[in-house]
């Protein structure tokens, strides 16, 4: 009782949590690698857990980003995502890229949302050459969201929860919501802020060295769309 | 005795940690924010379905022997829309005693919920509905009605999640952020001659 009294976990718990915090904090080390360090208190954290069902056991193991182990992603080559924002991060998403998928910087994604980039009943045919879903930068899809293809959103785009986004809405800077969306309410261009991280992660990649998945992890064509100017 | 925890979330949260930090029982595929800005009644345990995501951080109070289905948000704090790292300021979500929230539903930040209220598949609460027994449908929900179920027994027994009723007012005091739970935080805010001491 006095464990719980004072709000911690149990001792097994305590100890696997202080061994995997000294495998993140030591992992740079044997790896080079840096992402737990350097993702640690921003929007899209890379846990453990997320490193260790994707890397080790392979669950959505193409996808170059964190990715929550309950939540599921299919066509993630053909997923673009900008720094710090991470489809599928959060609990029980499901991320349908097969038909292209482009996410904007720092765009936050809630727990169960689902993006559907082939539309209903039809096969992906090979690979796409342009996004079926564009989503602008810092916007916010909230809980519950049901994104269809064929839907651009602006920047700083928020949408409701429980909302079926079927039309685009590409100026952006507006709140929709409602099944099927709708306006709601406009935002402000100028108090919108443009914010950034002084070292941004894509996924588990620092976007200086975003190069590196193109075509490896990235279809590159549709990398070529989104970063083949920078 | 109350419900039987699935060991599979005794494992997941006892031994692996995941969801640890909560005080309730807690399934491994929910999300949770802030677990000590929750305070939990008897017989209540958000996020027990898988998917959930209760995030506490403007303060949830949830009352007695509340039932709450899967993929379904407590959310408690707006996202300042031209910054979407800083909230705003919110009174904390209350849920009453005895509520229903069924699968798929989404409860806005700033709610109250009276007791005995049902929310069905797949709404959005946005407004308090501050009429007890009232069923809610929708996005956003509307009243569509009221019910007279009678009022479901609780065991004499039944904890706060983990913490025996006996503990509970200890715990809350010891490890719980008053400043997050509106009313319910005066409660067990020490009084002003402790608070001013040294």
């Amino acid at each position: 009782m006095s464990r719980l009294l004072n709000m911690q976990m149990s001792w097994p718990a305590t100890a696997i949590d202080r061994l995997r915090r000294m495998f993140e904090a030591r992992f740079h080390r044997l790896t080079g690698r840096r992402f737990f360090v350097d993702t640690a208190q921003t929007q899209v954290d890379v846990h453990f857990r997320m490193w260790f069902w994707q890397r080790i056991m392979r669950r959505n193991a193409d996808a170059y980003w964190p990715v929550h182990p309950s939540t599921r992603v299919r066509g993630g080559r053909f997923v673009v995502i900008g720094p710090e924002t991470s489809p599928g991060w959060s609990v029980g998403c499901d991320i349908d890229g097969r038909g292209g998928i482009y996410i904007g910087d720092y765009t936050q994604i809630a727990p169960t949302v689902r993006m559907y980039s082939v539309a209903e009943g039809q096969e992906p045919t090979g690979a796409p050459d342009d996004f079926s879903i564009s989503i602008g930068k810092y916007s916010l899809l909230t809980m519950n969201v049901v994104v269809e293809a064929g839907v651009t959103l602006g920047d700083f785009t928020i949408v409701g929860a429980n909302s079926v986004v079927t039309d685009s809405f590409p100026e952006g800077h507006c709140v929709i919501a409602g099944n099927p969306a709708r306006l709601i309410k406009r935002l402000d261009p100028a108090a919108c802020e443009h914010w950034q991280r002084a070292t941004p992660y894509v996924g588990y990649t620092r976007l200086a060295e975003i190069a590196k998945l193109r075509g490896a992890a990235i279809d590159s064509v549709l990398f070529d769309r989104i970063w083949g100017a920078a | 005795m109350s419900r039987a925890i699935p060991w599979r979330v005794r494992f997941a949260q006892h031994l692996i940690g995941i969801n640890g930090a909560a005080y309730w029982p807690m399934h491994p595929h929910s999300q949770l924010a802030y677990p000590n800005r929750v305070l939990l009644g008897r017989d209540s345990w958000p996020g027990i379905e898988p998917l959930c995501y209760v995030s506490a951080n403007m303060g949830l109070v949830i009352g007695d022997g509340v039932r709450i289905g899967r993929e379904v948000g407590l959310i408690t704090g707006n996202h300042d829309p031209t910054r979407l790292t800083n909230y705003l300021e919110v009174a904390p979500q209350i849920i009453g005693h005895h509520c229903i929230v069924e699968d798929g539903c989404t409860i806005l930040p700033g709610v109250e919920l009276a007791d005995f209220c049902i929310v069905t598949r797949g709404s959005v609460v946005t407004r308090s509905c501050l009429k007890p027994r009232s069923i809610l449908t929708g996005n956003p929900a509307k009243v569509v009605g009221t019910h007279d179920r009678p009022v479901p027994a609780i065991a004499a027994d039944a904890k706060h999640g983990y913490i025996p009723a006996a503990d509970f007012d200890a715990f809350s005091r010891r490890n719980l952020r008053h400043q997050y739970l509106g009313r319910f935080g005066a409660a067990f805010t020490p009084p002003s001659s402790i608070a001013s001491r040294p």
